[in-house]
């Protein structure tokens, strides 16, 4: 005869054993009043754990994690936003300035001009001339500033546009 | 609603459809939430870890694949979102105490007397919140969100045999406080 002990019970109940140990547990537990006494509150135990009632939520939950999910959604859009105007903005002033270039070379050409690559080669000496001057030692500086400022702000905002997010 | 599959929802909210996850979030809440104040201990703490798990959920609706059911998934965010709330509150020395190698004993860790006798159902559930925090997730995730051994396992991140050892340790010690207290005669 085997003995009983809670792990077999237990597999006995989750139907995990095999054909012949089944009747053995079966035989057990017909002979034996206090293992079936045993078995039986172990079932009961599984049986009151199956109707176990699941534990309720607030009633407005669904509504305020909804408004948290639109707000999570509305962030996402503003900082969103807040990227491509940046990026617009750098993007913008890059066409300025090729326009200008653009614009600075059709103006200037000669219109008898048979030699468009010497004009255009001319005009890239100049432009890079041109950048030189931009970046001497002088203005480096003074660039480097106004980047670093604009850099500031945008982070700033953005550090900002963040944190307002999440508070919400 | 109740025909539409999770993943229909899922594709539907992907599509833009958001104010359809509101479909997903009832038909969890409750048996999340139970899963987290059985863990937490706190029925307060457990809405907001819960409220927290489903914006997680719904932010990660993107990488989710499909390759297990949504409810693993979302078990998987909800269980990880309340072992952090426990070892945030440093109570992850109950949850070591208590790990599949050591002697559980819900008698004598609880001390649970009752001179009066309850309902059994009730009597149940009581002793279910008294669990330790992972015995309490398995026996949620088991009976109450329907999750086989297999699925729990991945949820929790261990062996199938240590989930069934941890079942059928949770059932025997709520087997020995019935015994103690006397249930079992109105079973016979």
């Amino acid at each position: 005869m085997i003995e009983l002990n809670d792990d077999l019970l237990n597999k006995y109940i989750d139907g995990e054993l095999n054909r012949e140990m089944m009747q053995q547990v079966k035989a057990k537990l017909e002979s034996s009043h206090q293992d079936m006494m045993k078995y039986k509150t172990l079932l009961s135990v599984h049986n009151e754990l199956k109707k176990m009632p699941a534990e309720g939520v607030s009633s407005n939950f669904t509504a305020n994690l909804m408004l948290k999910v639109q707000r999570s959604l509305k962030s996402k859009r503003e900082q969103n936003f807040f990227i491509v105007s940046v990026l617009s903005l750098f993007f913008l002033i890059c066409i300025g300035i090729i326009s200008y270039l653009l614009a600075n070379f059709i103006f200037t050409a000669e219109p008898d001009s048979s030699n468009v690559v010497t004009q255009l080669t001319e005009h890239s000496e100049n432009f890079i001339i041109l950048l030189r001057n931009f970046f001497s030692k002088g203005n480096i500086s003074i660039i480097g500033s106004v980047f670093s400022f604009i850099l500031l702000i945008s982070g700033c905002f953005f550090y900002d546009s963040i944190k307002h997010s999440k508070q919400q | 609603m109740k025909g539409v599959s999770d993943q229909e929802i899922i594709e539907s909210v992907k599509k833009g459809n958001h104010s359809d996850y509101a479909i997903l979030v009832d038909r969890y809440k409750n048996k999340a939430f139970s899963m987290l104040t059985r863990m937490l201990k706190n029925k307060m703490e457990a809405e907001e870890v819960l409220q927290d798990c489903f914006l997680k959920a719904f932010k990660g609706l993107n990488n989710f694949k499909g390759d297990s059911k949504f409810s693993t998934w979302f078990y998987k965010i909800v269980y990880n979102s309340a072992l952090s709330r426990l070892s945030l509150q440093k109570r992850k020395t109950e949850m070591e105490m208590s790990s599949v190698d050591d002697h559980f004993n819900l008698i004598s860790e609880y001390d649970y007397n009752l001179t009066e006798q309850k309902d059994l159902s009730l009597y149940i559930k009581e002793m279910v919140d008294k669990l330790p925090s992972n015995y309490a997730s398995v026996i949620s995730m088991f009976y109450l969100e329907d999750l086989s051994c297999e699925e729990i396992s991945e949820v929790i991140r261990t062996s199938v045999n240590n989930v069934k050892v941890m079942l059928h340790r949770s059932r025997s010690a709520l087997k020995d406080i019935m015994i103690k207290n006397n249930y079992t005669e109105e079973l016979l």
